[in-house]
């Protein structure tokens, strides 16, 4: 991946992200150094026609393309849908039960109805063999064998297509799950097979095995949509997984698991480019599309990253992505009236079809998009590219509605929609961020995605945040993150000691065969790729770990996991500092350090002149993003080609480096 | 929802919409308080188990918010804080006051109550509070899950409203008193500052909101929560039937062969709200199995609200709604020195089950059969007082058979919601060995819809080591209704050198349930049995497609037999895998 040849003739780097209702694309062309970008409807065909779609309408064809780096939701559709593999399950004996056991925990404490999530694999399909190693790594019984083939045969014979072989304390010693399977590759040489320390090493057995079966039952379409896309060309080619670095394909189908967040990921790292280009450390992003909202929080100009994700409730998946919240409040988020008479918008969601009442697509119910409209945030004649009018009167027909049970006018219910929906992802940034010990208001916001700028300075006024940020491209943002991400693996390995072990030989040994396994998880060999040397760190008897570089010696380190110790809770211990396990992140440098920057081309308006905007208080001027040079200040409204921007009275709007920067300071408190 | 009642916030000066916002707020200002207890935790029961309950409160101590916190803890947390106000005498920005007395609507000594007023400009504007389950406090058992204890005292430190910090600086010396008397000191300090961290993040939070919207702004947000709540709440009263309905049900034993102990409850339901009185329970037993006047509380109003509407916020706007009639002296509101410590699983259990009964004469259609209810709260210690080798089980198991579907397995019964802990940690930090975890076939009550099935636990002890348990329902398995058949009883079982017995057999017991420190033997297996649900409906009328299905996934076999209805059977002990 890293010995790209480009030629004049295959100039062009790219970056597509396959989301639910769009696919965005854009190319940078290294000979002229222009930008193209490119934005399909999904077909519903399939992914690949997607990048077509997308390909065609930036007018790129495929001999122009040098490499192409992708993000997909592919891995989490079929998660959430659970339409993946057949999987069959291998488990120690006496531990067949946990994917159903799960973690006893209902979602809501009073609720009786609550149906528990379905078993990944059903009762049948988990079957158990004999052997046991120990807490300590130890043999404490060994393998049949001939067990081992009886219970493959039989999973085979049920239909299983995919398996996963979890086994208990196999994160301390993973001898016997590699011993299964390497008597499933010759007993069953074309089933794919998942060992759960593979995807996941570390302690704690019900995260393992279900991370492990989420791997399995994403494996064989997975390696399916890869062999396609490798069919369909013949130049380089990348994924983005959760974590936000670039994988090559014959990975993302080994451990599929880890692109489960790759959608979201792409529009943080490149937030995080706009973030450091404009000289800002702190930021909270906010990428709202049509159906939810993702917010991430960078500090210290550093992503954050979490090890554990619930692809449903009680289904975790240990897999390291970025650190995003998402709730449901998108464009498309359905407004309606609840059992105690107050107005809630969303997680229910109109998605893209039929959409909201003013797509005129067969959509009744008011969502948020609707309340934008009839607010006047949005233009009544729809966006100026044009390609979706909006019917305003549909969506006021949906809002009387909605005001009709709740007892107020159209225009009321749209204020009430808009200020609930930006008073929902005001609370999902105070949770990020206390969740990390750091204050949102020195945080700048980032907000991209379809819908984000109309509600980014009435968000950052509710989270009492001075600094709003809407970057150029920013409907594509994932896009753009995809282009500048870089090529970047870990491998992880549960160890369990003092930190003293530092710079033992032992733990030396372990951090060289992390270094190899991680180099190759990106197609690179040792030396090429920077390594970098994690652990997971904790005060003995804590029942929690933080990540710290583990560079220098065991004082150094047991200083920083002091520090950070200290910055996060607010507290420092005497006690010993342990070590949970390590982790090599091996890192080749991006494509491009930094993206050029190039002002967005944009459609003439009509008329730009002024428009009755409810929430800035009657009529105000409008301006074209195109011609933010001279900076404007609010009250006013900066339409681009596929979002609208409100600037509230008092702000001050500047453009730095093609990126809006919106100022609240001036902005009078309600 | 009717028409007489309003449809906006009253009585406040901001309108509508944004009261419903300032409501979010508050309800969000929990969240983070629990998201900061979480990440500032000691303890695996508060980091993992996230066995504690945080909540908001106004200045006169009515409970404004809270947010899925653990039932039993958050239905009588109102009187637990107003306690703490009524007693603390002049509150001054910075106090820390921490709770646990039982007779004073603490659950039971290890349920701490972390309490801090919330000051806005020097003005009261609140109350904060965290109460969470505390791995030690003292007392004669490790953990406190002692079966044998006959009084109060013997279950732990108790704390009357103590002031921790006073205007921001601690009493050392209260600390120090504190420390001194329990196991593992600095679980018990890591975890109460992460208590307090919680609280202060709502300060901070409250301030915020004040800081926009104005002091009035936060007088509205209150009132929108109350409003909230009790308009939801009569609304959802409105679907079930007005009348008056009668259960019982029982606690099996007292450790020492007494028993069973009957628990009444008479239940009203009018327009103008819920009676639920407890006339005809037995008197309070000298055994840890009384419910104090909290868990009584917090046990109806859980069993209330899951039945009206489980998406209710828990405010007091709600809980004056129900009024609870309990004589002194009785299991259902223990006088001193009656012990307590199991106050908030069994008798909590049993409590929120016959209330459950109750309903179920008055709405059918949103009652499911009993459950397996029981903590199964089981301690274990080796090497003395060794604080690092204390471990404290408590495990989910099967519930009821709804009206229209099966009952989950491996469920929390309704006055429980924890996380499973990892076996592999409990191995890396314990000296035992998880020789299997799994669902037990045909443990759930057979009926039109079945109950959710049990499970079983096998621990192997690899040092001697001494547990002790409080748990109920090992001779009783969960009710069914509707002709439904009952589910598994729960159960413990000591194997040693292959042979299996029940613990009561083992250690020559008067309870199979109920003991304090049971020799173990390296190499003993502890099997802990949670039993099934019950079911629902008549058994003969299961879809046939249904129990096919059931047969092919092993959750019955061929050879399950029939276990009768609601009828006492005797445990059937193990069930071979």
């Amino acid at each position: 991946m890293s010995r790209i040849q480009h030629t004049q003739a295959r100039a062009v780097s790219v970056g597509v992200d396959v989301g639910g209702t769009f696919t965005d694309l854009i190319g940078f062309d290294r000979a002229s150094g222009r930008l193209v970008t490119g934005k399909a409807l999904n077909s519903g065909v399939g992914p690949t026609q997607g990048i077509l779609d997308a390909l065609r309408t930036a007018d790129l064809g495929l001999e122009q393309i040098g490499d192409l780096t992708h993000g997909t939701t592919v891995v989490t559709n079929l998660l959430i849908e659970r339409n993946g593999a057949t999987v069959g399950l291998i488990s120690t004996r006496g531990f067949r039960d946990l994917l159903e056991i799960q973690l006893s925990w209902r979602r809501r404490s009073f609720d009786l109805s609550y149906s528990k999530t379905p078993p990944l694999v059903p009762r049948d399909r988990r079957l158990e063999i004999g052997g046991r190693i120990g807490a300590d790594g130890r043999e404490v019984e060994p393998l049949d064998p001939i067990e081992v083939e009886s219970v493959i045969a039989e999973l085979v014979g049920l239909g299983v297509d995919s398996l996963v072989i979890a086994l208990y304390n196999a994160y301390a010693n993973s001898e016997h799950e590699r011993a299964v399977a390497s008597i499933a590759a010759r007993i069953a040489p074309e089933l794919p097979v998942t060992v759960s320390t593979d995807v996941d090493p570390r302690v704690g057995e019900y995260g393992r095995v279900s991370t492990g079966a989420l791997n399995a039952m994403a494996v064989p379409k997975t390696r399916a949509y890869m062999t396609q896309l490798e069919d369909l060309v013949d130049f380089d080619l990348a994924l983005m997984h959760s974590a936000g670095g670039l994988v090559p394909p014959k990975e993302a189908a080994r451990r599929p698991i880890q692109l489960a967040m790759s959608g979201p990921a792409g529009g943080v790292i490149a937030a995080r480019s706009v973030l450091r280009s404009l000289g800002l450390e702190h930021g909270v992003t906010m990428d709202m599309g049509g159906t939810s909202c993702d917010v991430a929080l960078i500090w210290n100009g550093e992503i954050g990253y979490r090890d554990e994700l619930d692809i449903e409730w009680g289904i975790p998946a240990r897999v390291r992505s970025v650190d995003v919240h998402t709730i449901g409040a998108g464009g498309g988020s359905i407004a309606d009236r609840d059992a105690g008479g107050a107005l809630v918008v969303g997680p229910r969601s109109a998605g893209a079809l039929p959409g909201p009442a003013c797509y005129g697509r067969g959509g009744e119910a008011a969502t948020v998009t609707d309340a934008n409209l009839e607010l006047g945030i949005l233009p009544p004649q729809g966006l100026l590219d044009g390609q979706l009018p909006l019917d305003r009167d549909a969506a006021g027909r949906a809002l009387e509605g909605l005001g009709a049970t709740l007892r107020v006018s159209a225009a009321e219910a749209a204020a009430g929609v808009h200020a609930i929906v930006n008073a929902n992802m005001a609370q999902a940034i105070r949770e990020i961020t206390v969740r990390q010990g750091v204050d949102p208001r020195s945080c700048a916001l980032v907000a991209f995605g379809g819908a984000g700028a109309q509600h980014a300075t009435g968000v950052a006024a509710e989270v009492g945040i001075r600094h709003v940020v809407v970057p150029a491209h920013g409907s594509i943002l994932s896009a753009v993150g995809l282009l500048s991400a870089e090529p970047r693996a870990s491998a992880r390995r549960t160890v369990l000691a003092s930190v003293g072990a530092i710079g033992s030989a032992s733990l030396e040994r372990v951090f060289q065969e992390l270094t190899e396994e991680a180099a190759g998880r990106i197609g690179s060999e040792v030396g090429e790729a920077v390594a970098l040397r994690y652990g997971g760190l904790r005060y003995a008897g804590q029942s929690h770990e933080i990540s710290i570089p583990l560079e220098g010696s065991d004082e150094v380190v047991s200083d920083r996991f002091g520090d950070t110790h200290e910055a996060l809770f607010g507290t420092r211990l005497d006690d010993p500092v342990e070590i949970v396990d390590v982790w090599v992140e091996a890192v080749l440098p991006p494509r491009f350090d930094s993206l050029p920057v190039v002002e967005e081309a944009v459609a003439e308006a009509a008329d730009s002149g002024r428009r009755e905007v409810a929430v800035l208080g009657g009529l105000v001027p409008v301006h074209r993003r195109a011609d933010l040079a001279a900076g404007v200040i609010g009250p006013c409204v900066v339409e681009e080609a596929n979002t609208v921007t409100v600037i509230p009275a008092g702000a001050t709007v500047e453009s730095r480096q093609a990126h809006m920067v919106i100022d609240l300071e001036g902005v009078a408190k309600r | 929802m009717t028409e007489r009642r309003s449809e906006q916030a009253s009585g406040s000066s901001v309108d509508g919409f944004t009261a419903e916002i300032l409501r979010g707020y508050l309800i969000g200002t929990v969240r983070e308080m629990v998201a900061t207890t979480t990440r500032t935790a000691f303890s695996t029961c508060f980091a993992q188990g996230e066995d504690f309950t945080c909540a908001l409160f106004d200045p006169v101590g009515r409970m404004v918010a809270q947010d899925q916190g653990v039932p039993v803890h958050a239905g009588a947390l109102e009187e637990a804080v107003r306690h703490v106000i009524s007693t603390a005498g002049t509150v001054v920005p910075g106090d820390v006051f921490l709770h646990n007395d039982p007779y004073n609507w603490g659950t039971h000594q290890a349920d701490g109550l972390v309490c801090r007023p919330i000051f806005v400009d020097g003005e009261l504007s609140g109350y904060a509070a965290n109460r969470g389950h505390w791995s030690d406090i003292g007392g004669m058992a490790p953990g406190g899950w002692s079966g044998d204890a006959v009084e109060v005292v013997q279950e732990g430190l108790l704390l009357p409203t103590i002031r921790l910090y006073r205007g921001g600086e601690l009493a050392a010396d209260v600390l120090a008193l504190l420390r001194a008397n329990v196991r593992m000191s600095n679980q018990l300090w890591g975890d109460i500052q992460a208590q307090i961290a919680s609280n202060v993040v709502a300060e901070r939070r409250i301030r915020s909101l004040v800081d926009r919207y104005g002091s009035e702004g936060l007088r509205s947000a209150y009132t929108a929560a109350m409003d909230y709540s009790r308009r939801r709440f009569e609304s959802a009263l409105d679907g079930i039937a007005d009348g008056t309905a009668e259960a019982e049900d029982v606690l099996e034993d007292d450790a020492r062969g007494n028993g069973p102990f009957r628990i009444k409850v008479r239940l009203t339901k009018s327009d103008t709200g819920v009676i639920v009185d407890f006339a005809g329970s037995d008197a309070q037993a000298k055994a840890p199995i009384n419910s104090t006047k909290a868990c009584t509380k917090a046990a109806v109003v859980a069993a209330v609200v899951a039945v009206c509407d489980p998406g209710l916020p828990l405010t007091s706007a709600l809980t004056e709604q129900i009024q609870i009639r309990t004589e002194s002296g009785t299991i259902v509101d223990p006088e001193p020195p009656a012990p307590t410590f199991g106050a908030t699983a069994d008798p909590a259990a049993r409590v929120s089950q016959v209330v459950l009964s109750a309903l179920a004469e008055l709405a059918s259609a949103r009652v499911p059969a009993g459950a397996y209810a029981t903590g199964q709260n089981l301690t274990g210690s080796t090497g003395g007082d060794d604080a690092s080798a204390l471990w404290y089980s408590y495990q989910s198991g099967g519930c009821g058979a709804r009206p229209d579907r099966d009952g989950n397995s491996a469920e929390w019964h309704l006055m429980g919601n924890s996380k499973n802990e990892s076996m592999e940690v409990w191995e890396t930090r314990y000296p035992v060995e998880f020789l299997g975890y799994g669902l037990i076939p045909d443990s759930g009550g057979r009926g039109r819809w079945r109950g959710g099935l049990g499970t079983e636990r096998q621990i192997r002890v690899l040092e001697p080591t001494r547990i002790s348990a409080i748990a109920d329902h090992h001779r009783i398995g969960a009710v069914g209704r509707e002709s439904g058949e009952s589910g598994l009883p729960n159960g413990f079982v000591i194997e040693r050198d292959g042979e299996r017995r029940s613990v009561e057999d083992f250690a020559g017991l008067a309870s199979p349930s109920k003991f304090a420190n049971v020799q173990l033997a390296a190499g003993d297996v502890l099997i802990s049995i949670q039993g099934g649900g019950g079911g629902f409906g008549d058994p003969a009328k299961r879809p046939g497609e249904l129990h096919d299905e059931d047969l092919r996934l092993g959750y019955v076999t061929e050879e399950g037999a029939p276990r009768g209805s609601s009828e006492q059977s005797v445990p059937s002990g193990i069930t071979e895998r």
